[in-house]
């Protein structure tokens, strides 16, 4: 059993960059809506995320929609553990699987070998596991005798393969997919599509933000529409798309 | 890709999850080192080469100025400098801890000690190759002793210890202020001269205690008296371990209070 269960979680971003106070300025007519604003100890912050409360257990496939800085990366970071919330609780279930960047981290002076076990561990695939999955990566991301060469020989479509090829050789429990995550063309090749399908498909739990609505309706059933940091609609992803649509003509 | 449960793991549990990763943390440490030196022809021999140069230009212009015998000084700087570019390097490195690990930190949920275990360990290595001259050093100038090589290992224990929490100490603050590098490099800068690496504690006469209240100079001093074959006094000991229970307290306090908010800050 897989679960995501979240409760009042609210997600502030500290504004360390800026200079406070003239922010301070510019904001300082308040707005009902704003996402800034000031902590107890009044330094700047930013709502990441507002009031959060989720329940997703096996089988769901949540498409998560919304304009940019809505909060999807950011809802997807809470759900893969990596931003703790600034308040509410978060308890995930099963082992979680996020795909939300192409970089990856690479280490460039090692070789493609090494950086397949690197990597591997890094995501917490156990050790006896790793052997196995080496042998598939180096033959999915077609590098032949590259993979004993250093990472920063390769060129830039070597590296997409190989990061590919080693963040889909996970096999998580709830994956966790971000749009920008393969949006690369020449990642979705005839064979990285076939494997992208089979790793969704595979996952108990499916959380997928994207702006693209086919794609959504391809691998959801159920949407999630965020708003400056808010639930706005969740449930049948047919109704909240439209939902979502009727927002932005609204706002156009 | 692991259970994750926020707000039920504790501090302690990072440290024990960060340690068992061993795999991980010797991985990273040791790819950094590799990083560093594929570029150069030589690879790893240019650190001895470069530590080889130093100490024995220094050491041959610095016992003249000194007016003290090769014999006695080559060994003893040989020593002091090896062992305060470790401290140093520690020091300034662990400042970047966890900036240099954003790409994993933001993309991947994993116990942050992970990182400043690397920091420790890459410094190790590198620690240990320079180690190497200071001790070649030490046994062409006939200071070598067999029987000290106990307390040897202790010292090292010691320096081993205080980058473990200087890691963690410092790389959440480097990750707060980043402006505390300029701030770190000055104040090593100066420790550098003020602390007896180059000249000798005894030269400082009735001011001993400018040495005696340097907790950089009871570092170096549990390394340097037993390399040279003699022994570290005990205030030496009793300093370093106060000074380094101190620490960990204090990094693993700062460490519980702000290990969440480590990720917000990069």
């Amino acid at each position: 059993m897989s679960s995501i269960v979240m409760e009042n979680v609210f997600i502030d971003f500290p504004i360390l960059q800026q200079d406070q106070r003239s922010l301070k300025r510019i904001l300082s007519a308040p707005l009902a809506t704003s996402r800034f604003r000031l902590d107890d100890r009044s330094k700047m912050i930013v709502r990441g995320l507002r009031d959060i409360n989720l329940n997703l257990k096996d089988g769901d496939r949540v498409g998560v929609i919304g304009l940019n800085g809505a909060g999807k990366s950011t809802l997807m970071r809470v759900m893969a553990g990596i931003y703790p919330p600034t308040s509410g609780s978060v308890e995930v279930k099963g082992r979680v699987g996020a795909l939300l960047t192409v970089g990856l981290g690479l280490r460039d002076d090692v070789s493609g070998y090494k950086n397949i076990d690197f990597c591997l561990l890094l995501f917490g695939v156990s050790v006896d596991e790793i052997p196995e999955k080496r042998e598939e990566i180096v033959e999915f991301a077609e590098l032949g005798d590259f993979i004993h060469l250093h990472v920063g020989a390769y060129s830039t479509g070597m590296r997409t393969r190989l990061a590919f090829a080693i963040a889909t050789a996970i096999d998580p429990e709830i994956l966790v997919l971000d749009e920008v995550f393969g949006a690369g063309d020449a990642t979705f090749l005839k064979k990285a599509h076939d494997r992208m399908h089979d790793l969704i498909h595979k996952a108990r739990i499916f959380v997928f933000a994207s702006h693209a609505p086919g794609l959504l309706e391809q691998f959801c059933d159920k949407g999630l529409f965020l708003d400056g940091g808010a639930i706005k609609a969740f449930g049948d992803l047919r109704e909240v798309t439209e939902a979502y649509e009727e927002a932005i003509r609204d706002r156009t | 890709m692991k259970l994750i449960k926020s707000g039920h793991s504790s501090a302690a549990n990072d440290m024990v999850v960060g340690i068992m990763d061993w795999r991980l943390w010797l991985r990273l440490g040791w790819y950094d080192v590799v990083a560093r030196y594929r570029r150069s022809w030589v690879g790893p021999f240019w650190m001895l080469a470069t530590t080889v140069i130093f100490v024995v230009s220094l050491g041959a212009v610095y016992s003249i100025l000194f007016k003290m015998s090769l014999r006695d000084y080559m060994p003893y700087v040989a020593i002091g400098t090896v062992t305060w570019s470790y401290i140093s390097a520690v020091t300034s490195e662990s400042l970047q801890t966890f900036v240099e690990a954003e790409v994993y930190i933001r993309q991947v949920h994993r116990s942050p000690i992970i990182y400043t275990l690397r920091v420790v360990w890459r410094n190790l290595i590198i620690f240990g190759n320079q180690l190497i001259v200071a001790f070649l050093v030490a046994v062409v100038f006939g200071k070598f002793s067999l029987a000290h090589m106990p307390l040897v290992a202790i010292g090292l224990m010691f320096l081993f210890l205080q980058a473990v929490w200087i890691s963690i100490f410092l790389g959440i603050l480097g990750t707060r202020f980043r402006d505390l590098t300029q701030v770190v490099q000055n104040i090593m800068q100066v420790s550098f001269f003020v602390t007896p690496i180059l000249w000798m504690p005894t030269s400082l006469g009735d001011n001993s205690w400018i040495a005696t209240i340097n907790p950089f100079y009871h570092l170096i001093q549990l390394l340097r008296a037993p390399m040279l074959g003699q022994n570290p006094e005990v205030f030496s000991y009793v300093f370093a371990s106060c000074f380094t229970l101190a620490g960990f307290v204090a990094a693993y306090f700062f460490y519980s209070k702000f290990r969440n908010r480590i990720v917000y800050w990069l």
